[in-house]
């Protein structure tokens, strides 16, 4: 039986208020009164004691090496002004422009091989293809790098870990949402594997936030974040069966368009850089 | 039976180092000068203990405490003195984390619309297959304190592992003390459900 209004009052003044002996003492002989108070005194002063065991784990060792550095710079960006932002409303970071322009540059170079594959290459082999000619000269130089080394390869590293993260959860999303109303065979659900890869993507997520919200990267931030709120669903769901929750992370799916902004991004992505490699599977 | 819950200074919570830097006492707001490095490299570790206690993961602890300091840095001149330097931080970050949270169950209800408020991570109550792959009771513990609502998860933190009294408590929360205890109660209570998978293996009752 749960205690009532005035027990509980009781209960929380014996377990949180700063007491004097004497008072605790006269509040424990009011709560142990009554049987049912007094066993949920002593059950809610286990799980105190329980908690009490918490041990606060030690912080990376870095955390604090260079903790003041990283928040004059972060002071330092939130009081510069605004960047300039571009016709969709978004201010594009650095690694996005170069990695734009390099795009563009290679696209260019795409079409004018192209082009010289039209117009030369159905000459015979007894033909000197004027491709051949600059093979006689100087090698041409190759085009210096508009950036220093560095940065693009910071840049492609967070690209490469978004990439596989929209990948990796966009495979778990569809296997979810395409799911057939009223199938129940567990074992084609795959649910503890679902939730495994879920629980590693939310793991994942907070550094991933994080660092896309230190490249000004907003879109792609706030898309992690949609995604960790379904992430966490899907790794909470049942183990056994949990169909109504399921279609819950469905209409989540639906309604906030998750799938298409993955899409988006993942278009966006493949557009400005070279398709990685790499593509996680589950 | 009687059992007092004694505190445990020094276990959870860091000692407060005797205040040599108040927020008055350095002037320049941009850039920071030494006076703040030297406020930051005094609170810096209370602070992270104290987010890492609100947010439950390093990441999100250290990006806390630094929005903490930040904003401390900005209205370092609404600092009055009237109260101790430490109690406006806490103040400080109670209200950082719940803007925090209030924004992501917005986030939540945006996803979820006619479906009500669902808050993922405090519905986090551990299943069997999880609590099969836990790493000990540390694990239960951390499970468990997401269950709890952002102001109850606050509440509970700042008394059990910050050891801060009641009024302290209700202080940093702009609460009553009375509210304050309800919502502790309410907490231990979420608490005890959570822990419940494993009550028997860990002597509960």
């Amino acid at each position: 039986m749960k205690p009532s209004e005035a027990h509980r009052t009781l209960l929380a003044d014996r377990l949180f208020a700063d007491l004097s002996n004497e008072e605790q003492d006269r509040l424990e002989a009011e709560i142990l009164a009554s049987e049912d108070t007094a066993e949920t005194l002593r059950a809610l002063q286990a799980t105190l004691r329980l908690m009490a065991e918490r041990q606060r784990p030690e912080p990376p060792p870095d955390v604090f090496d260079g903790y003041y550095d990283r928040l004059a710079a972060r002071l330092e960006r939130e009081a510069a002004p605004p960047r300039r932002k571009d016709r969709a409303g978004r201010e594009p970071s650095r690694a996005r422009r170069l990695a734009l322009r390099t795009s563009a540059a290679a696209l260019l170079m795409v079409v004018g091989v192209g082009i010289g594959w039209l117009l030369f290459g159905e000459q015979t082999a007894s033909d000197a293809p004027v491709a051949e000619q600059p093979v006689a000269t100087s090698p041409r130089e190759e085009p210096a790098p508009a950036t220093p080394e560095e940065p693009v390869i910071q840049a492609a590293s967070l690209d490469v870990r978004t990439d596989r993260y929209l990948n990796r959860s966009k495979v778990l999303l569809l296997g979810l949402v395409n799911l057939e109303p009223g199938q129940t065979d567990s074992v084609a659900l795959g649910l503890p594997r679902k939730q495994a890869v879920a629980r590693e993507l939310v793991d994942e997520s907070a550094a991933l936030r994080g660092d896309l919200a230190d490249a000004d990267q907003a879109v792609l931030r706030d898309l992690v974040e949609d995604l960790e709120v379904i992430l966490l669903q899907i790794a909470n769901l049942e183990a056994n069966q949990d169909l109504p929750a399921i279609e819950l992370v469905q209409r989540g799916v639906d309604r906030r368009a998750i799938l298409l902004k993955i899409n988006l991004a993942e278009m966006q992505g493949s557009a400005a850089a070279p398709l990685s490699a790499d593509r996680p599977t589950l | 039976m009687s059992y007092r819950i004694d505190k445990h200074p020094g276990k959870h919570s860091m000692e407060l180092e005797p205040q040599v830097a108040s927020p008055q006492q350095y002037s320049t707001p941009e850039p920071p000068g030494d006076p703040f490095r030297e406020f930051v490299e005094r609170y810096q570790r209370t602070l992270y203990a104290l987010a890492f206690d609100l947010t439950g993961n390093h990441h999100d602890a250290e990006d806390l405490s630094q929005e903490v300091f930040i904003k401390a840095h900005r209205n370092h001149r609404g600092f009055r003195g009237e109260a101790q330097t430490s109690t406006w931080l806490y103040r400080i970050a109670v209200n950082t984390y719940l803007n925090r949270q209030r924004k992501k169950a917005l986030r939540f209800r945006q996803l979820w619309g006619d479906f009500g408020d669902h808050h993922a991570s405090s519905e986090a109550v551990p299943k069997p297959d999880v609590i099969a792959e836990a790493d000990g009771i540390q694990h239960h513990i951390a499970q468990a304190l997401e269950t709890l609502s952002p102001k109850e998860r606050t509440a509970f933190v700042l008394r059990h592992y910050q050891d801060l009294t009641l009024a302290d408590v209700a202080d940093a929360m702009g609460v009553a003390e009375g509210t304050m205890k309800s919502l502790l109660y309410r907490a231990t209570r979420k608490l005890r459900k959570a822990l419940a998978f494993y009550r028997n293996d860990l002597g509960l009752r």
